[in-house]
């Protein structure tokens, strides 16, 4: 009988800093491999460094090609390494920084990306980046919603990031951009896609009738339009407009005040409106999957840690958190 | 015998007459500092019998307030009728939630009452009555400046014993926030927080954390500039003036308990930002403080909730909490008070 467990590439992300060691932790996981069979995506130079300095086994199976992968390999045999070489990997060292290692990132992302989109994974878990070293090596990147959107081919505006921890997940229309971008980014037409976006990875989720709640931009969602008329002129219109296509919506509400409220998802206007209410309520189990592409993909939502790089103690509570949102994401499209 | 808390009227439509009678309810159980409300007995009366509480109120001077506490809810009568009805904002009750403020500020000038608790006001409700100041905090700081001939930057400060933050913008659009944001506020904010935090919460040397305006604090310029070119010369500024500052933060790394145990209060640049964490963190319990005052002020730090008014659904947490820092910020001799973690 073959083998059911959904296959899932852990992409490395920063070579320098702790993704490696927390993806070859969560490959090794006996509870991760309970629920998935997993594939890291890294550069096999470092991933080898990183095992050793971590007291981790070694005995890797590296393939050139996803379709290469060993997946009916025993319990305990060699781990698929899926090779996305980093350049000059024999200088590697730990809690560093530079082009070579934002290459070797962007290529652990885009192979496990690759292997989704050819159907030889069914989700991709990425470890996290370092935004100065992909700068360093001369690439525009901006977070992993809008990196998978291009690999994608999906139109950029219809990625959004949606964190998840416990039961609440949060959709954020607008990003990594100052404020002051951000406000001109609020258009009715943007905050529509989100919603959007979020009910259909809900829905994709197993939720059959999902409920969403919208928060405002401005304090108090504008007090009426006393503190600002975007609600009045933007969001408010949105919501109408997503209700008007069958999406149980409501809002705007402030921000300051909604979290408590009962829904399925929240849509909120800004980074850090959504990225403090997550990282107050669940610190390290935070999930961040890119919705509104074709394949599933999550991230984690903390950072490389160069301070306990290479030292063996980083947590992989979070990456397993994403894995388990992915697989049970994953179960509910086969059912569906 | 100690000096009583004036405590205002606030929006009589809403839930603050509720709040009042609840927390009076609570004093022996919680061993309240007296208060006294500055308001109508007439409407108080009439509220608690619509909550179905019994509750003796009697109009006092107050000098009498304190000696009165135990047995009634003590009212300083703050000479116009109340005639709201409860959920319906109504601007003719305006003059009497006016009045009530001016009254507070009058008797802590007056050596009367120790501290000014306001209860919440509708905005809304002033302003159609020609009330002119943005809000509670500048209607103050204007009275206060009245009497004492100087001009006065008050600073809103929500305090909980898990989280003091101080939104350096408030009430304004979002995309006012980073034209109105400018070192100089910074800068004042944060000296009137080390200040009014040494002075009268007894922290020797208080710890500011700054957060930047936009997300991962912009990145050295590559997301926003403003946390470069504003925040930052800020934060140099503060140090250089012998304040413990920092920053700036990330906004979304700097509310979890091991960072919340290495400063005293936290300077957001916009209201969500520092709003966003305390309700988490303390929904029912936070309380609006004004620094930057020569008296105490605090208050709860809701609304007025139209909608739940006299139906006994209010909860009075914020207010109690509200009241009881404004007794432990004015006991004599001042005490060391550290915001607990």
């Amino acid at each position: 009988m073959p083998n059911a467990l959904p296959r899932v590439a852990i992409a490395t992300g920063d070579p320098a800093g702790i993704g490696p060691e927390v993806g070859l932790k969560c490959a090794l996981d006996p509870a991760v491999n309970a629920i998935c069979r997993p594939m890291v995506v890294g550069d096999p130079l470092v991933l080898e460094r990183q095992a050793k300095a971590a007291g981790l086994k070694t005995t890797f199976n590296v393939i050139a090609e996803a379709r290469d992968a060993k997946w009916q390999g025993n319990p305990g045999g060699a781990l698929n390494v899926l090779s996305a070489p980093m350049p000059h990997a024999d200088q590697f060292e730990f809690g560093k920084s530079g082009a070579n290692y934002g290459l070797g990132a962007i290529a652990s992302a885009r192979r496990a990306v690759a292997a989704a989109l050819s159907n030889d994974v069914e989700a991709v878990v990425a470890a996290p980046q370092n935004e100065t070293s992909i700068h360093a090596a001369g690439i525009a990147f901006d977070g992993y919603p809008s990196f998978v959107a291009k690999e994608t081919g999906t139109d950029i505006h219809d990625v959004f990031l949606m964190l998840c921890f416990g039961e609440r997940r949060i959709v954020h229309t607008t990003l990594h951009v100052g404020v002051a971008e951000a406000v001109r980014l609020v258009t009715r037409e943007r905050v529509g896609r989100a919603i959007k976006a979020a009910d259909t990875a809900l829905k994709r989720l197993g939720i059959a009738s999902p409920k969403i709640i919208v928060g405002g931009l401005n304090p108090h969602a504008g007090e009426g339009g006393l503190f600002g008329r975007e609600e009045i002129e933007i969001i408010s219109p949105a919501i109408e407009d997503a209700k008007a296509t069958g999406i149980a919506v409501e809002g705007p509400y402030g921000a300051d005040t909604m979290f408590p409220k009962k829904c399925d998802a929240f849509v909120v206007m800004l980074h850090d409106q959504g990225h403090i209410t997550a990282k107050l309520l669940a610190p390290n189990q935070t999930a961040g999957l890119a919705i509104g592409t074709p394949i599933l993909f999550s991230s984690v939502a903390h950072g490389s840690a160069y301070d306990i790089a290479g030292k063996g103690v980083a947590s992989h509570a979070a990456m397993v958190e994403a894995i388990k949102r992915l697989v049970g994401a994953q179960a509910a499209a086969k059912a569906a | 015998m100690r000096l009583p808390l004036a405590l205002s009227l606030g929006e009589p439509a809403g839930i603050g007459p509720d709040i009042t009678i609840k927390a009076w309810l609570r004093r022996s159980k919680l061993g309240l500092s007296p208060f006294y409300l500055i308001g109508d007995a007439h409407h108080i009366t009439q509220r608690a019998s619509a909550l179905g509480v019994r509750v003796p109120v009697t109009t006092v001077t107050p000098q009498e307030a304190a000696a009165a506490f135990p047995n009634a809810l003590p009212v300083v009568d703050c000479g116009i009728a109340v005639t709201a009805t409860p959920g319906i904002p109504d601007s003719s009750s305006a003059p009497a939630a006016i009045a009530a403020i001016e009254r507070a500020v009058a008797d802590v000038f007056a050596g009367k009452a120790s501290a000014v608790v306001t209860n919440p006001v509708a905005k809304n409700v002033l302003y159609k009555a020609g009330f002119a100041e943005p809000g509670h905090t500048e209607f103050l700081a204007k009275l206060a400046s009245a009497k004492t001939g100087k001009p006065l930057h008050p600073v809103m400060m929500l305090w909980a014993p898990e989280l003091a933050v101080i939104p350096v913008t408030i009430h304004l659009p979002l995309t006012e926030a980073p034209r109105v944001l400018t070192t100089d506020l910074i800068v004042t904010t944060g000296r009137i927080a080390a200040h009014d935090l040494r002075e009268r919460f007894g922290i020797a040397r208080p710890r500011l954390a700054i957060a930047g305006l936009n997300p991962h604090a912009g990145e050295d310029g590559t997301i926003g500039t403003e946390d470069r070119d504003i925040v930052a010369p800020a934060v140099r500024a503060l140090v250089a003036e012998g304040i413990d500052a920092r920053g700036p933060l990330p906004a979304d790394t700097m509310f979890h308990a091991a960072a919340r145990a290495s400063y005293d209060v936290a300077l957001c640049m916009y209201h969500d930002q520092a709003l966003i964490p305390i309700k988490t963190l303390a929904f029912d319990h936070g309380v609006n403080v004004t620094l930057g005052l020569p008296f105490v002020r605090t208050s709860p730090d809701h609304g007025t909730a139209f909608d739940i008014a006299s139906t006994g659904k209010a909860d009075e947490s914020s207010l109690v909490a509200a009241l009881q820092l404004a007794a432990r910020l004015t006991e004599k001799p001042a005490l060391a008070l550290a915001v607990a973690k």
